[in-house]
């Protein structure tokens, strides 16, 4: 059964003075899905994701949520409240607080007043939502811990854990497991598979192929900043086109 | 008591620093009636009239400063212009000093009459009330940094092209009110100032009033910033100040947090105005210059910024060097303060209250020698 399209990016186009980072690309993703973003360097997979989360502006094009929001007319915080979540490749947790905080900081209980959050967000509801976060990323008995002083791998977690905290529908990754160990590798993979849900789309970017294979359904190939091919993992990698691509001629 | 403690405290931790700079607020709060005033003034340990003058202005520029600290130590804006806000203060309150003094009186101040006016102009109705001072005070100190703010932190105004822009911001203003026409007294700005409150500036019961009042805003300000800053709004500036763009795409809108906060600070720093005019008994564009909103981010610098009390300590002890040198060795003041941010920016660069680098530096210096001998 396919599952409804979650996000569709339609003939988008960036250019930066003269570099045309994305040439007219077009991508969907489902909910329910794992849906694995690969290419070379400089393929325009991260331009792609910073378009979508409203750090870059692209020059043409368009983006949907759930067919039919118009994420590209939204500002940053709107795109986040419509549940469009994003860990970034480097990771960027607030290194002077807790891991609690910074989990803290992705929980809204009032998403559309700042001010009603701030008087009367800090109630039970709110901690159990943290914890429940910390649960899920494994790291419950690091709570009070300074952000900062975590290990590489534990704190692409964290930045995980802190945009899962807003239940987001789309989850973008952008190199979850770069610079990870095999052991960090696996407990990412299993974090993956329990966030996998009928009303969430991942789209993960990753430059491991053996890490994309092991959890994506689909996988998107993007190159020169075009989609090249599109499909299961096999079926990609069998894909002519993008063998001579990540081969050369 | 532990209860109350933590409240002051605000989060889950004492802090002890926290505590012994508030304790020192409190002591000077209740020091200068009883040292000022009473039977302990005419002894050795009693103060006379310059000295509490000295202490409560102190106390304004400590306001000033920690009102500064929250957005630079904080949010992560460095304003070189918050002798603006200050001028409001000081001089909306001069206003109402002098109108007060012209209350059932014709006749008007020279510096409006040299402007050839025979009556106070509409914009000075009102100010005799004390009420609606304060009230002008308030509003628009918060209208004219809504203004600065918001324009400046939409269009992603950050970093030093901020502080560049909030010291042209106080540099245009105190080139228009320098001007004879603008109605304040041009270069000379306003005074002569008789009373406020009923009492006269001069008397010792006025001078220590004022004192203890500033000391009691100071430490109520303290708290409250204290409180603010240590639950979910504290982690958001922290936030903002350490990676704006993470926090945007958490879905914060952090303009409004920024603005938020900026419009609190001016608002702080006008009081700080409001309190200091009334003791120096002068209102000029020497509030406005370049010179003294850097002197305010020095005072920050120096004693440290994100703490709060950092930035009330460095006013401190700037301020009370200052004076006291200024005194004794005017020409040694300049060099002075150089060389105290020297130092700062060199050795201790977050400032007093963390010394850590001083000790990482003697650490490499001695490992350093070490090697050198090995060789």
């Amino acid at each position: 059964m396919r599952h409804p399209t979650a996000i569709s990016v339609d003939a988008l186009t960036v250019d930066f003075s003269g570099f045309r980072a994305l040439d007219n690309l077009t991508l969907l993703a489902q909910y329910g899905e794992i849906h694995g973003v690969i290419g070379p360097n400089g393929a325009g997979k991260t331009t792609m994701m910073d378009v979508i989360t409203g750090i870059t502006q692209p020059t043409s094009g368009k983006v949907l949520l759930d067919r039919e929001i118009d994420v590209l007319r939204m500002t940053l915080p709107e795109r986040a409240q419509a549940g469009i979540g994003r860990k970034f490749q480097r990771p960027s947790v607030f290194e002077q607080l807790t891991v609690r905080e910074n989990i803290a900081l992705g929980v809204r209980l009032y998403p559309d007043s700042l001010i009603r959050e701030l008087a009367f967000g800090e109630v039970e509801e709110k901690s159990d939502r943290v914890e429940s976060v910390l649960k899920t990323i494994s790291l419950d008995h690091l709570g009070e811990v300074m952000a900062g002083t975590l290990a590489h791998g534990q704190k692409q977690w964290l930045e995980i854990g802190m945009v899962l905290a807003r239940d987001p529908k789309l989850l973008m990754l952008d190199e979850p497991v770069a610079g990870m160990s095999d052991a960090e590798r696996d407990a990412t993979a299993d974090l993956l598979e329990r966030l996998r849900s009928p009303a969430r789309c991942i789209l993960l970017v990753e430059h491991d192929m053996q890490f994309v294979g092991r959890v994506s359904d689909q996988v998107s190939v993007l190159h020169e900043g075009r989609l090249l091919c599109a499909g299961s993992m096999d079926r990609v990698t069998s894909d002519p086109e993008v063998i001579r691509v990540y081969l050369g001629r | 008591m532990r209860q109350f403690i933590l409240w002051i405290c605000g989060g889950s931790k004492i802090d002890r620093r926290y505590l012994v700079v508030l304790g020192l607020i409190a002591l000077v709060t209740i020091g200068l009636p009883l040292l000022g005033l009473g039977s302990l003034a005419s002894s050795p340990l009693g103060l006379d009239g310059f000295q509490v003058n000295m202490v409560g202005q102190v106390m304004a520029f400590a306001l000033l400063a920690m009102a500064h600290d929250l957005v630079w130590g904080y949010a992560g804006y460095l304003s070189l212009g918050h002798g603006l806000f200050f001028a409001v203060g000081g001089y909306l309150i001069g206003m109402h000093m002098i109108k007060l003094s012209y209350v059932g009186e014709t006749g008007v101040p020279t510096f409006l009459d040299y402007m050839g006016l025979t009556e106070f102009p509409a914009y000075w109705s009102g100010f005799e009330y004390f009420g609606y001072a304060f009230l002008a005070v308030i509003v628009l100190s918060a209208l004219v940094s809504f203004l600065i703010g918001f324009l400046a932190f939409r269009s992603r105004v950050v970093g030093v092209y901020f502080s560049i822009l909030s010291q042209a911001f106080v540099y245009v203003v105190m080139l228009v009110m320098s001007r004879n026409d603008t109605g304040f007294g041009g270069n000379n700005g306003i005074a002569d100032f008789q009373t406020l409150f009923g009492f006269s500036l001069g008397s010792i019961e006025f001078r220590v009033a004022i004192a203890t009042i500033s000391a009691l805003i100071l430490m109520i300000a303290l708290i409250g910033l204290r409180r603010l800053t240590t639950g979910p709004l504290g982690k958001l500036l922290v936030g903002i100040r350490d990676d704006e763009d993470r926090l945007q795409v958490l879905g914060y809108e952090t303009l409004w947090v920024k603005t938020g906060i900026w419009c609190l600070s001016a608002m702080l720093a006008a009081i700080a105005g409001l309190l200091y005019v009334p003791q120096i008994q002068v209102a000029s564009p020497q509030l406005l210059s370049p010179i003294f909103s850097i002197e305010i981010a020095v005072w920050v610098a120096i004693g440290g910024r994100g703490y709060l009390y950092g930035a009330i300590i460095g006013a401190i002890l700037v301020n009370v060097v200052k004076f006291w040198l200024t005194r004794f060795m005017p020409e040694l003041w300049p060099f002075i303060l150089t060389g105290s941010v020297l130092f700062v920016v060199v050795v201790l660069r977050n400032g007093l209250m963390d010394p850590g680098p001083l000790f990482t530096r003697a650490k490499f210096l001695m490992s350093w020698r070490a090697k050198k001998e090995k060789v």
